[in-house]
Protein backbone atom coordinates (compact mmCIF):
# COMPACT_ATOMS: atom_id res chain seq x y z
CA UNK A 1 0.00 0.00 0.00
CA UNK A 2 1.15 3.31 -0.43
CA UNK A 3 1.10 4.71 2.66
CA UNK A 4 3.45 1.89 4.10
CA UNK A 5 5.34 2.50 1.57
CA UNK A 6 5.93 6.58 2.30
CA UNK A 7 6.07 5.47 6.40
CA UNK A 8 9.34 3.32 5.32
CA UNK A 9 10.54 5.85 3.34
CA UNK A 10 10.43 8.45 5.29
CA UNK A 11 11.46 6.20 8.51
CA UNK A 12 14.42 4.56 6.40
CA UNK A 13 15.32 8.27 5.45
CA UNK A 14 15.61 9.55 9.31
CA UNK A 15 17.38 6.54 10.28
CA UNK A 16 20.54 5.67 7.72
CA UNK A 17 21.09 9.75 8.05
CA UNK A 18 21.58 9.65 11.49
CA UNK A 19 23.94 6.36 11.39
CA UNK A 20 25.49 7.88 8.30
CA UNK A 21 25.99 10.97 10.77
CA UNK A 22 27.81 9.00 13.07
CA UNK A 23 29.48 7.26 10.70
CA UNK A 24 30.80 10.44 9.41
CA UNK A 25 31.52 11.49 12.93
CA UNK A 26 33.32 8.24 13.97
CA UNK A 27 35.75 8.45 10.99
CA UNK A 28 35.94 12.12 10.49
CA UNK A 29 37.88 11.49 14.52
CA UNK A 30 39.92 8.36 13.72
CA UNK A 31 40.90 10.38 10.29
CA UNK A 32 42.15 13.04 11.83
CA UNK A 33 44.59 11.60 14.33
CA UNK A 34 46.43 9.13 12.06
CA UNK A 35 49.09 11.69 10.72
CA UNK A 36 49.93 12.21 14.42
CA UNK A 37 50.30 8.66 15.54
CA UNK A 38 53.47 7.03 15.04
CA UNK A 39 55.58 4.50 16.86
CA UNK A 40 57.34 7.26 18.64
CA UNK A 41 53.89 8.59 19.90
CA UNK A 42 52.74 5.15 21.04
CA UNK A 43 56.12 4.63 22.81
CA UNK A 44 57.29 7.97 24.24
CA UNK A 45 56.26 10.18 27.23
CA UNK A 46 54.70 13.59 26.98
CA UNK A 47 57.20 16.31 26.98
CA UNK A 48 57.38 19.94 26.86
CA UNK A 49 53.98 20.69 28.52
CA UNK A 50 51.95 17.98 26.42
CA UNK A 51 53.39 19.61 22.83
CA UNK A 52 55.92 17.07 22.26
CA UNK A 53 55.97 13.20 22.74
CA UNK A 54 53.63 10.78 23.35
CA UNK A 55 50.70 8.79 25.08
CA UNK A 56 53.19 5.81 26.44
CA UNK A 57 52.04 6.26 30.62
CA UNK A 58 48.24 6.94 29.73
CA UNK A 59 48.43 3.39 27.24
CA UNK A 60 50.24 1.77 30.37
CA UNK A 61 47.70 3.22 32.89
CA UNK A 62 44.91 2.09 31.47
CA UNK A 63 45.93 -1.26 30.88
CA UNK A 64 46.65 -1.18 34.77
CA UNK A 65 43.69 0.16 36.00
CA UNK A 66 41.78 -2.31 34.03
CA UNK A 67 43.64 -5.14 35.18
CA UNK A 68 42.93 -4.12 38.98
CA UNK A 69 39.17 -3.88 37.83
CA UNK A 70 38.93 -7.07 36.18
CA UNK A 71 40.42 -9.03 39.03
CA UNK A 72 37.97 -7.68 40.83
CA UNK A 73 34.67 -7.67 39.09
CA UNK A 74 35.31 -10.55 36.86
CA UNK A 75 35.35 -13.45 39.95
CA UNK A 76 32.91 -11.26 41.89
CA UNK A 77 30.67 -10.83 39.03
CA UNK A 78 30.79 -14.28 37.76
CA UNK A 79 30.43 -16.21 41.09
CA UNK A 80 27.50 -13.65 41.95
CA UNK A 81 25.63 -14.62 39.04
CA UNK A 82 26.02 -18.23 39.72
CA UNK A 83 24.59 -17.61 42.65
CA UNK A 84 21.71 -16.26 41.12
CA UNK A 85 21.32 -18.80 38.21
CA UNK A 86 22.41 -22.32 40.24
CA UNK A 87 22.38 -21.86 43.68
CA UNK A 88 19.27 -19.63 44.75
CA UNK A 89 15.87 -20.61 44.90
CA UNK A 90 13.51 -17.69 44.80
CA UNK A 91 15.03 -16.74 47.98
CA UNK A 92 14.83 -13.64 50.30
CA UNK A 93 18.88 -12.95 49.43
CA UNK A 94 18.31 -13.83 45.28
CA UNK A 95 15.69 -11.20 45.16
CA UNK A 96 18.49 -8.60 47.14
CA UNK A 97 21.28 -9.51 44.54
CA UNK A 98 18.95 -8.81 41.70
CA UNK A 99 17.53 -5.75 42.82
CA UNK A 100 20.95 -4.41 43.93
CA UNK A 101 22.54 -5.22 40.41
CA UNK A 102 19.54 -3.72 38.91
CA UNK A 103 20.43 -0.49 41.10
CA UNK A 104 23.82 -0.50 40.47
CA UNK A 105 23.73 -0.89 37.15
CA UNK A 106 21.80 2.48 37.18
CA UNK A 107 23.99 4.57 39.53
CA UNK A 108 25.85 7.49 37.69
CA UNK A 109 29.74 6.78 37.30
CA UNK A 110 30.55 9.85 38.87
CA UNK A 111 28.86 8.73 42.08
CA UNK A 112 30.55 5.18 41.75
CA UNK A 113 33.95 7.50 41.87
CA UNK A 114 32.90 9.34 45.14
CA UNK A 115 32.04 6.24 46.51
CA UNK A 116 35.96 5.02 45.78
CA UNK A 117 37.42 8.26 46.62
CA UNK A 118 35.66 7.67 50.33
CA UNK A 119 36.39 4.24 51.12
CA UNK A 120 39.56 3.44 48.77
CA UNK A 121 41.13 6.98 48.73
CA UNK A 122 40.41 7.90 52.06
CA UNK A 123 39.27 5.43 54.78
CA UNK A 124 41.46 2.76 53.39
CA UNK A 125 44.47 5.30 53.10
CA UNK A 126 44.87 4.32 48.95
CA UNK A 127 45.61 8.03 47.74
CA UNK A 128 44.84 8.53 44.55
CA UNK A 129 46.35 6.05 43.28
CA UNK A 130 46.07 2.63 40.54
CA UNK A 131 44.45 0.30 43.56
CA UNK A 132 42.03 3.17 43.94
CA UNK A 133 40.72 4.08 40.71
CA UNK A 134 40.89 0.07 39.64
CA UNK A 135 38.77 -0.82 41.92
CA UNK A 136 36.15 1.54 41.53
CA UNK A 137 36.16 0.85 37.86
CA UNK A 138 35.86 -2.96 39.51
CA UNK A 139 32.67 -2.17 41.11
CA UNK A 140 31.14 0.37 38.61
CA UNK A 141 31.61 -2.53 36.13
CA UNK A 142 30.35 -5.64 38.25
CA UNK A 143 26.44 -4.86 37.25
CA UNK A 144 27.84 -5.63 33.57
CA UNK A 145 29.31 -8.86 33.74
CA UNK A 146 26.37 -9.86 36.60
CA UNK A 147 23.35 -9.25 34.21
CA UNK A 148 25.06 -10.64 31.46
CA UNK A 149 26.64 -14.29 33.17
CA UNK A 150 23.10 -14.49 34.65
CA UNK A 151 21.55 -14.15 31.27
CA UNK A 152 23.90 -16.97 29.49
CA UNK A 153 23.60 -18.98 32.38
CA UNK A 154 19.74 -19.11 32.04
CA UNK A 155 20.18 -20.29 28.38
CA UNK A 156 22.21 -23.51 29.10
CA UNK A 157 19.20 -26.03 28.59
CA UNK A 158 18.20 -27.56 31.96
CA UNK A 159 18.44 -30.91 30.59
CA UNK A 160 22.03 -29.97 30.52
CA UNK A 161 22.12 -30.45 34.34
CA UNK A 162 19.44 -33.17 34.35
CA UNK A 163 21.79 -35.44 32.28
CA UNK A 164 25.03 -34.40 34.57
CA UNK A 165 22.98 -35.07 37.99
CA UNK A 166 21.69 -38.26 36.68
CA UNK A 167 25.38 -39.51 36.13
CA UNK A 168 25.73 -38.84 40.00
CA UNK A 169 27.78 -35.36 39.79
CA UNK A 170 27.11 -33.04 42.66
CA UNK A 171 25.88 -29.84 42.12
CA UNK A 172 29.33 -27.69 41.96
CA UNK A 173 30.52 -30.57 39.93
CA UNK A 174 27.38 -29.66 37.33
CA UNK A 175 28.06 -26.00 37.87
CA UNK A 176 31.27 -25.35 37.01
CA UNK A 177 32.09 -28.58 35.05
CA UNK A 178 28.96 -28.06 32.31
CA UNK A 179 26.77 -25.24 33.05
CA UNK A 180 29.61 -22.57 33.29
CA UNK A 181 31.44 -24.09 30.25
CA UNK A 182 28.96 -24.26 27.67
CA UNK A 183 28.05 -20.68 28.50
CA UNK A 184 31.82 -19.64 28.47
CA UNK A 185 31.42 -17.67 25.14
CA UNK A 186 28.77 -15.83 26.20
CA UNK A 187 30.24 -14.76 29.50
CA UNK A 188 33.01 -13.98 26.84
CA UNK A 189 31.01 -11.73 25.20
CA UNK A 190 30.39 -9.57 29.03
CA UNK A 191 33.78 -9.46 29.90
CA UNK A 192 34.52 -8.05 26.52
CA UNK A 193 31.66 -5.81 26.90
CA UNK A 194 33.02 -4.50 30.48
CA UNK A 195 36.25 -4.40 29.28
CA UNK A 196 35.00 -1.62 26.27
CA UNK A 197 33.08 0.09 29.24
CA UNK A 198 36.08 0.72 31.32
CA UNK A 199 38.79 1.49 28.96
CA UNK A 200 36.50 4.58 28.29
CA UNK A 201 35.52 5.51 31.35
CA UNK A 202 36.84 8.82 32.61
CA UNK A 203 34.61 10.66 35.48
CA UNK A 204 35.22 7.94 38.21
CA UNK A 205 39.11 8.61 37.48
CA UNK A 206 39.19 12.05 37.96
CA UNK A 207 39.73 12.29 41.59
CA UNK A 208 40.25 8.42 42.91
CA UNK A 209 43.05 7.43 40.16
CA UNK A 210 44.21 10.05 37.78
CA UNK A 211 47.50 11.09 37.05
CA UNK A 212 47.40 14.45 34.91
CA UNK A 213 50.93 14.91 33.39
CA UNK A 214 53.97 11.84 35.09
CA UNK A 215 57.30 11.75 33.77
CA UNK A 216 57.99 8.42 34.45
CA UNK A 217 56.27 5.10 35.25
CA UNK A 218 54.46 4.41 38.55
CA UNK A 219 56.49 2.39 40.52
CA UNK A 220 53.69 0.13 42.11
CA UNK A 221 50.17 0.00 42.31
CA UNK A 222 49.66 2.92 45.14
CA UNK A 223 50.84 5.69 43.11
CA UNK A 224 48.36 7.11 40.11
CA UNK A 225 48.73 7.00 36.93
CA UNK A 226 47.92 8.43 33.43
CA UNK A 227 44.99 6.84 31.45
CA UNK A 228 44.05 7.18 28.03
CA UNK A 229 40.12 9.02 28.28
CA UNK A 230 41.78 11.16 31.61
CA UNK A 231 44.48 12.51 29.22
CA UNK A 232 41.68 13.38 26.37
CA UNK A 233 40.06 15.16 28.69
CA UNK A 234 43.14 16.88 29.85
CA UNK A 235 44.35 17.78 26.41
CA UNK A 236 41.21 18.98 25.73
CA UNK A 237 39.53 20.98 28.30
CA UNK A 238 42.69 22.15 30.48
CA UNK A 239 45.55 22.54 28.17
CA UNK A 240 45.93 25.19 25.27
CA UNK A 241 45.42 24.79 21.38
CA UNK A 242 49.03 24.13 20.76
CA UNK A 243 48.36 20.26 22.12
CA UNK A 244 45.65 19.34 19.24
CA UNK A 245 47.57 17.28 17.62
CA UNK A 246 48.07 15.36 20.58
CA UNK A 247 44.95 15.10 21.37
CA UNK A 248 43.76 14.35 17.74
CA UNK A 249 46.25 11.53 17.72
CA UNK A 250 45.16 10.38 21.58
CA UNK A 251 41.35 10.30 20.48
CA UNK A 252 42.16 8.19 17.21
CA UNK A 253 43.97 5.66 19.42
CA UNK A 254 41.19 5.38 21.39
CA UNK A 255 38.65 4.70 19.11
CA UNK A 256 40.61 2.20 17.27
CA UNK A 257 40.74 -0.02 20.49
CA UNK A 258 36.94 0.67 21.62
CA UNK A 259 35.51 0.46 18.32
CA UNK A 260 37.63 -3.02 18.05
CA UNK A 261 36.12 -3.99 20.79
CA UNK A 262 32.44 -3.17 19.91
CA UNK A 263 32.80 -4.88 16.14
CA UNK A 264 34.09 -8.20 17.91
CA UNK A 265 31.31 -8.03 20.30
CA UNK A 266 29.18 -7.52 17.28
CA UNK A 267 30.71 -10.52 15.71
CA UNK A 268 31.01 -12.52 18.87
CA UNK A 269 27.07 -12.25 18.82
CA UNK A 270 25.72 -13.36 15.52
CA UNK A 271 27.90 -16.18 15.63
CA UNK A 272 26.14 -16.93 18.68
CA UNK A 273 22.30 -16.66 17.65
CA UNK A 274 23.89 -18.41 14.75
CA UNK A 275 24.31 -21.29 16.86
CA UNK A 276 21.44 -20.86 18.81
CA UNK A 277 18.69 -20.71 15.44
CA UNK A 278 21.15 -24.01 14.59
CA UNK B 1 34.54 -36.82 51.14
CA UNK B 2 36.79 -34.46 48.74
CA UNK B 3 34.20 -34.36 46.36
CA UNK B 4 31.42 -33.11 49.23
CA UNK B 5 33.63 -30.65 50.47
CA UNK B 6 34.51 -29.42 47.27
CA UNK B 7 30.37 -29.47 47.02
CA UNK B 8 29.67 -27.27 49.76
CA UNK B 9 33.19 -24.81 49.60
CA UNK B 10 31.45 -23.98 46.18
CA UNK B 11 28.20 -23.70 47.43
CA UNK B 12 29.46 -21.09 50.67
CA UNK B 13 31.68 -19.30 47.89
CA UNK B 14 28.99 -18.14 45.26
CA UNK B 15 27.12 -17.26 48.97
CA UNK B 16 30.07 -14.60 49.22
CA UNK B 17 30.21 -13.12 45.70
CA UNK B 18 26.40 -12.40 46.35
CA UNK B 19 26.89 -11.01 49.74
CA UNK B 20 29.80 -8.63 48.03
CA UNK B 21 27.61 -7.38 45.16
CA UNK B 22 24.45 -6.38 47.85
CA UNK B 23 26.81 -4.62 50.40
CA UNK B 24 28.99 -2.74 47.43
CA UNK B 25 25.12 -1.49 47.01
CA UNK B 26 24.88 -0.89 50.68
CA UNK B 27 28.18 0.52 50.97
CA UNK B 28 27.82 3.47 48.64
CA UNK B 29 24.57 4.55 50.10
CA UNK B 30 26.04 4.25 53.54
CA UNK B 31 29.41 5.99 52.79
CA UNK B 32 27.71 8.71 50.18
CA UNK B 33 24.77 9.63 52.76
CA UNK B 34 27.27 9.75 56.13
CA UNK B 35 29.18 12.39 54.36
CA UNK B 36 26.43 14.38 52.56
CA UNK B 37 24.33 14.95 55.46
CA UNK B 38 26.98 16.46 57.14
CA UNK B 39 26.45 19.60 55.23
CA UNK B 40 23.82 20.00 56.76
CA UNK B 41 25.48 21.08 60.13
CA UNK B 42 26.78 24.50 58.12
CA UNK B 43 23.60 25.00 56.13
CA UNK B 44 20.32 24.77 56.05
CA UNK B 45 18.43 22.54 54.03
CA UNK B 46 16.07 25.00 52.57
CA UNK B 47 19.34 27.03 51.49
CA UNK B 48 20.96 24.14 50.32
CA UNK B 49 17.85 22.78 47.95
CA UNK B 50 16.34 26.00 46.82
CA UNK B 51 19.16 28.64 46.80
CA UNK B 52 20.05 29.21 42.97
CA UNK B 53 23.73 30.72 44.62
CA UNK B 54 26.75 27.86 44.28
CA UNK B 55 29.46 29.72 45.65
CA UNK B 56 31.64 27.82 47.08
CA UNK B 57 35.21 29.35 46.35
CA UNK B 58 34.08 33.04 47.22
CA UNK B 59 35.07 34.28 51.21
CA UNK B 60 31.32 33.94 51.93
CA UNK B 61 30.40 30.74 50.42
CA UNK B 62 27.47 29.57 49.16
CA UNK B 63 26.03 26.48 48.16
CA UNK B 64 22.80 26.43 46.98
CA UNK B 65 21.91 23.80 43.98
CA UNK B 66 18.99 24.85 42.56
CA UNK B 67 20.76 26.43 39.08
CA UNK B 68 22.92 23.24 39.31
CA UNK B 69 19.49 20.97 39.05
CA UNK B 70 17.84 23.48 36.43
CA UNK B 71 21.28 22.58 34.44
CA UNK B 72 20.12 19.11 34.52
CA UNK B 73 16.88 19.28 33.98
CA UNK B 74 17.68 21.65 31.04
CA UNK B 75 20.01 19.24 29.30
CA UNK B 76 17.90 16.48 30.30
CA UNK B 77 14.77 18.09 28.87
CA UNK B 78 16.46 18.93 25.63
CA UNK B 79 18.53 15.65 25.00
CA UNK B 80 15.42 13.35 25.14
CA UNK B 81 13.35 16.20 23.00
CA UNK B 82 16.19 15.41 20.34
CA UNK B 83 16.87 11.80 20.96
CA UNK B 84 13.42 10.12 21.89
CA UNK B 85 11.57 10.88 18.76
CA UNK B 86 14.81 9.97 16.63
CA UNK B 87 14.71 6.79 18.47
CA UNK B 88 11.44 5.74 18.30
CA UNK B 89 11.50 6.49 14.08
CA UNK B 90 14.86 4.16 14.10
CA UNK B 91 13.18 1.51 16.41
CA UNK B 92 10.41 1.41 14.15
CA UNK B 93 12.39 0.73 10.93
CA UNK B 94 14.36 -1.54 12.72
CA UNK B 95 11.54 -3.52 14.15
CA UNK B 96 9.53 -3.45 11.41
CA UNK B 97 10.38 -2.15 7.92
CA UNK B 98 14.09 -3.01 7.24
CA UNK B 99 14.81 -6.52 6.22
CA UNK B 100 17.64 -8.60 7.75
CA UNK B 101 21.15 -7.24 6.23
CA UNK B 102 20.21 -3.54 6.67
CA UNK B 103 18.98 -4.68 9.75
CA UNK B 104 22.20 -6.29 11.04
CA UNK B 105 24.19 -3.12 9.52
CA UNK B 106 22.21 -0.31 11.59
CA UNK B 107 22.30 -2.45 14.40
CA UNK B 108 25.74 -2.32 13.92
CA UNK B 109 26.65 0.87 14.01
CA UNK B 110 24.10 1.72 17.04
CA UNK B 111 26.38 -0.59 18.79
CA UNK B 112 29.56 0.75 18.00
CA UNK B 113 27.61 4.27 18.66
CA UNK B 114 27.14 3.14 22.05
CA UNK B 115 30.61 2.59 22.59
CA UNK B 116 31.99 5.73 22.14
CA UNK B 117 33.78 7.08 25.19
CA UNK B 118 31.44 9.96 26.46
CA UNK B 119 35.13 12.02 26.59
CA UNK B 120 35.13 11.75 23.17
CA UNK B 121 31.98 13.34 22.45
CA UNK B 122 32.88 15.85 24.92
CA UNK B 123 36.39 16.93 23.34
CA UNK B 124 34.49 16.46 19.69
CA UNK B 125 31.84 19.16 21.42
CA UNK B 126 34.41 21.07 22.90
CA UNK B 127 36.98 21.37 19.84
CA UNK B 128 34.32 21.62 16.68
CA UNK B 129 30.72 21.51 17.37
CA UNK B 130 30.89 25.03 19.61
CA UNK B 131 32.66 26.42 16.65
CA UNK B 132 30.21 25.54 14.22
CA UNK B 133 27.44 26.93 16.17
CA UNK B 134 28.90 30.63 16.54
CA UNK B 135 29.82 30.38 13.30
CA UNK B 136 25.52 28.84 12.43
CA UNK B 137 23.76 31.25 15.26
CA UNK B 138 26.32 34.36 15.44
CA UNK B 139 22.98 36.59 15.93
CA UNK B 140 21.95 34.15 18.91
CA UNK B 141 25.07 32.60 20.32
CA UNK B 142 27.71 34.35 23.03
CA UNK B 143 29.27 30.90 23.90
CA UNK B 144 29.48 27.90 21.80
CA UNK B 145 29.61 25.82 25.45
CA UNK B 146 25.73 25.37 25.97
CA UNK B 147 23.03 23.40 26.72
CA UNK B 148 22.42 22.42 23.01
CA UNK B 149 26.01 21.64 22.18
CA UNK B 150 25.77 19.74 25.40
CA UNK B 151 22.73 17.95 24.14
CA UNK B 152 23.38 17.36 20.86
CA UNK B 153 26.36 15.46 22.18
CA UNK B 154 24.29 13.45 25.09
CA UNK B 155 21.64 12.79 22.52
CA UNK B 156 24.27 10.18 20.53
CA UNK B 157 25.01 8.57 23.75
CA UNK B 158 21.14 8.23 24.46
CA UNK B 159 19.88 7.44 21.23
CA UNK B 160 21.27 3.74 20.88
CA UNK B 161 19.85 3.14 24.32
CA UNK B 162 16.55 3.90 22.74
CA UNK B 163 17.05 2.37 19.79
CA UNK B 164 17.76 -0.73 21.28
CA UNK B 165 15.32 -0.62 23.96
CA UNK B 166 12.44 0.58 22.01
CA UNK B 167 13.12 -2.06 19.57
CA UNK B 168 13.08 -5.01 22.09
CA UNK B 169 9.51 -3.79 23.38
CA UNK B 170 8.10 -3.34 19.69
CA UNK B 171 9.08 -7.01 18.90
CA UNK B 172 8.33 -8.56 22.69
CA UNK B 173 4.46 -7.45 21.44
CA UNK B 174 2.88 -11.08 20.33
CA UNK B 175 3.05 -11.35 16.11
CA UNK B 176 -0.23 -12.77 16.02
CA UNK B 177 -1.72 -9.33 17.06
CA UNK B 178 0.11 -7.98 14.23
CA UNK B 179 -0.75 -10.90 12.16
CA UNK B 180 -4.89 -10.24 13.44
CA UNK B 181 -4.75 -6.74 12.24
CA UNK B 182 -3.54 -7.04 8.83
CA UNK B 183 -5.77 -9.92 8.66
CA UNK B 184 -8.39 -7.12 9.52
CA UNK B 185 -7.53 -5.04 6.46
CA UNK B 186 -5.32 -2.45 8.11
CA UNK B 187 -2.24 -1.62 6.65
CA UNK B 188 1.33 -1.67 8.55
CA UNK B 189 1.46 1.64 9.09
CA UNK B 190 -2.00 1.61 11.24
CA UNK B 191 -1.25 -1.64 12.58
CA UNK B 192 1.97 -0.42 14.18
CA UNK B 193 0.75 2.53 15.29
CA UNK B 194 -2.75 1.24 16.73
CA UNK B 195 -2.04 -2.06 17.86
CA UNK B 196 2.22 -2.41 18.26
CA UNK B 197 2.90 0.15 19.50
CA UNK B 198 -0.32 0.55 22.17
CA UNK B 199 0.71 -2.77 23.26
CA UNK B 200 4.50 -1.83 23.49
CA UNK B 201 3.80 0.99 25.17
CA UNK B 202 5.05 -0.27 29.18
CA UNK B 203 8.10 -1.14 27.09
CA UNK B 204 8.72 1.56 25.56
CA UNK B 205 8.01 3.42 29.02
CA UNK B 206 10.53 1.66 30.21
CA UNK B 207 12.98 2.15 27.97
CA UNK B 208 12.82 6.20 27.98
CA UNK B 209 12.69 6.13 32.00
CA UNK B 210 15.95 4.08 31.98
CA UNK B 211 17.72 6.32 29.37
CA UNK B 212 16.57 9.28 30.89
CA UNK B 213 18.44 7.88 34.17
CA UNK B 214 21.32 7.37 32.45
CA UNK B 215 20.85 11.44 30.68
CA UNK B 216 21.15 12.82 34.00
CA UNK B 217 23.79 10.72 35.31
CA UNK B 218 26.23 11.29 32.48
CA UNK B 219 29.11 13.66 33.47
CA UNK B 220 31.73 14.20 30.94
CA UNK B 221 29.96 15.54 28.36
CA UNK B 222 28.34 17.95 30.53
CA UNK B 223 31.63 18.48 32.30
CA UNK B 224 33.23 19.50 29.23
CA UNK B 225 30.75 21.41 26.62
CA UNK B 226 27.50 22.54 29.11
CA UNK B 227 29.14 25.89 29.41
CA UNK B 228 30.09 25.36 33.33
CA UNK B 229 27.94 28.67 34.30
CA UNK B 230 25.95 28.40 37.97
CA UNK B 231 23.20 30.14 36.04
CA UNK B 232 19.38 29.20 35.70
CA UNK B 233 19.07 28.70 31.70
CA UNK B 234 17.05 31.24 30.10
CA UNK B 235 17.42 30.00 26.15
CA UNK B 236 19.12 26.63 24.93
CA UNK B 237 21.95 28.53 24.35
CA UNK B 238 22.81 29.46 27.57
CA UNK B 239 25.82 27.98 29.51
CA UNK B 240 24.68 25.83 32.33
CA UNK B 241 26.34 23.53 35.20
CA UNK B 242 24.29 20.77 35.80
CA UNK B 243 25.15 18.38 39.19
CA UNK B 244 27.32 15.85 37.49
CA UNK B 245 29.25 18.50 36.28
CA UNK B 246 29.99 20.40 39.54
CA UNK B 247 30.94 17.00 41.01
CA UNK B 248 33.21 16.15 38.60
CA UNK B 249 34.65 19.53 38.00
CA UNK B 250 35.20 20.65 41.82
CA UNK B 251 35.96 17.12 43.97
CA UNK B 252 39.45 17.28 42.57
CA UNK B 253 41.26 20.25 44.25
CA UNK B 254 38.27 20.14 47.41
CA UNK B 255 39.28 20.35 50.91
CA UNK B 256 38.93 17.45 52.48
CA UNK B 257 36.25 17.17 55.24
CA UNK B 258 35.42 20.81 54.25
CA UNK B 259 31.42 22.44 53.72
CA UNK B 260 31.77 22.57 50.23
CA UNK B 261 33.29 18.67 50.20
CA UNK B 262 30.53 17.41 52.21
CA UNK B 263 27.89 19.50 49.74
CA UNK B 264 30.02 17.66 46.85
CA UNK B 265 28.85 14.65 48.53
CA UNK B 266 25.28 15.73 49.15
CA UNK B 267 24.89 16.48 45.76
CA UNK B 268 25.76 12.65 44.98
CA UNK B 269 23.03 11.90 47.44
CA UNK B 270 20.62 13.51 45.19
CA UNK B 271 22.07 11.96 41.99
CA UNK B 272 22.29 8.22 44.19
CA UNK B 273 18.40 9.29 44.98
CA UNK B 274 16.83 10.24 41.59
CA UNK B 275 18.77 7.48 40.09
CA UNK B 276 17.15 4.81 42.67
CA UNK B 277 13.79 6.24 42.41
CA UNK B 278 13.92 5.85 38.20
CA UNK B 279 15.33 2.49 38.69
CA UNK B 280 12.87 0.92 40.92
CA UNK B 281 9.71 2.44 38.84
CA UNK B 282 11.47 0.88 36.18
CA UNK B 283 11.65 -2.69 37.36
CA UNK B 284 7.64 -2.15 38.80
CA UNK B 285 7.07 -1.66 35.49
CA UNK B 286 8.80 -4.39 33.97
CA UNK B 287 7.25 -6.90 36.66
CA UNK B 288 4.09 -5.55 35.56
CA UNK B 289 4.40 -6.06 32.25
CA UNK B 290 5.28 -10.24 32.78
CA UNK B 291 2.15 -10.45 34.67
CA UNK B 292 0.13 -9.88 32.00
Amino acid sequence: MLIDRITKLFFGIISYTLVAVILLMITFLVVAGLDNISLEFLVSFPKNSMTEGGIWPSILGTFYFLSIALLFSVPVGILSAVYLSEYSKESRLQRLVLTANNILAGIPSVVFGMFGLSLFSITFGFGTSIISGGLTLGIMSLPYIISNTHESLTAVPKSYREASMALGANKAETTFRIVVPASFSRILTGVIIAVGRIIGETAPLLFTGAAFYITRNPSGIFEPAMSLPTHIFVLSAIYPENVTPKLEGSISVLLIIVITLFISVAIRRRRESKKLEG
Amino acid sequence: MRRRRLDLSSRVLVTIAALITSTVLFGIFFFLISDGVRVFGKISFADFFFSARWYPTYEDAEYGILALLSGTLAVTGLTLAISIPLGFVSAIFLAEFSHRKAHDFLKLIFELMAGIPSVVLGSFGLKYVSKWLMEFFPMKVWTGLNVFNASLMLSILAMPYFVTLIEDALKAVPVDQKEASLALGANTTSTIFRVIIPQARSGILNAIILGTNRIIGETMVVLMIAGGATMIPRSIFDPVRPLTAAIAGEMGEVELGSTHYYALFMIGVVLLAISLIFTVTAMRLKRGMRRC
